[in-house]
């Protein structure tokens, strides 16, 4: 990745490299993630998902000679990723037909994910942390998502979500609490 | 937050990616269509800006000065800016050409 992001910043400084060679590693490595990111607001509309994925993967290119060193990629394309939602979540709620998340109450949240390596090592523990990941809001979703899997900076959170960092690191907190109340109902 | 429970929570991210569908490369060449070399772009630029100083300074006094009144004027403004720079030229360089000629105005 610091190879990209390496090569991203001289075509921005410098306007040499090979474009098309830098978007075919974005898309590598980036595709899954970025349709992983989007499918946490929609996850019950994946054509949706795939056609936002592509519209954001578009803009990627289209303004790569444009990206400014100043921010890190993980940080820049995510933020792209996320206005590209806003603005089909908007345009939809204007329609009239608002993309909802599923209701995410604790008692209705089922894991689907039966890994018999996870099994093997501590099933239960495993299955209440998913349990307890799946019962979280959509935006906390996103949050945990990009703080514990991306490992990005509140600042960088903020940034990408257009929230106050004070926000971010309230939500975080509240995370990691329920994260822990899970546990310790399950094992005292 | 403990490190097994960081773990977790990576995992259960890592496992919800490898379930999402790749998605197909989006078709870049149309952006490729419809993009702007930057380079090409500014050359363009500048060149209508000279193109449009060029069309308001020079057509205009090219096409009066083609006429008979043009001519005329042009030729007036340009004799007395002859005039001017030799009048200024001669102060600058000698000023007692004026002194003199001023004592000898008031001697007369």
């Amino acid at each position: 990745m610091k190879n990209i992001q390496r090569r991203l910043r001289r075509l921005a400084l410098t306007g040499r490299g090979e474009k098309e060679e830098i978007f075919n590693d974005i898309y590598r490595l980036y595709a899954r993630k970025i349709r992983g990111f989007i499918a946490l607001r929609l996850p019950n509309y994946p054509d949706d998902c795939d056609d936002l994925t592509q519209i954001t993967l578009l803009k990627v290119y289209r303004h790569l000679h444009e990206y400014k060193p100043l921010f890190t990629m993980n940080t820049w394309i995510y933020t792209i990723a996320n206005r590209t939602l806003i603005d089909f979540v908007r345009k939809e709620s204007k329609k009239g037909d608002c993309p909802q998340h599923p209701s995410s109450s604790i008692d209705d949240a089922v894991s689907p994910y039966t890994d018999p390596v996870d099994t093997l090592i501590d099933a239960e523990t495993v299955q209440s942390v998913r349990y307890c990941l799946e019962s979280l809001d959509w935006q906390d979703r996103q949050i945990a998502y990009l703080r514990f899997y991306e490992c990005l900076k509140i600042k960088n959170i903020a940034g990408i979500l257009g929230k106050p960092q004070g926000t971010v690191k309230y939500r975080i907190y509240r995370i990691r609490r329920q994260l822990k109340k899970k546990l310790e109902e399950k094992y005292g | 937050m403990d490190k097994r429970l960081k773990k977790e929570v990576y995992w259960y991210f890592s496992d919800y990616l490898s379930k999402q569908k790749m998605v197909p490369k989006p078709p870049v060449y149309s952006v490729e269509v419809g993009k702007r070399d930057p380079l090409l772009f500014t050359f363009i630029k500048y060149s209508f800006s000279v193109c449009v100083i060029l069309l308001v300074f020079f057509i205009p006094r090219t096409f009066f000065l083609n006429t008979d009144l043009g001519s005329n004027v042009y030729r007036l403004l340009k004799m007395e800016g002859y005039q001017y720079r030799i009048e200024a030229g001669a102060k600058r360089l000698n000023p007692n050409l004026f002194i003199e000629k001023f004592q000898n105005e008031e001697v007369e």
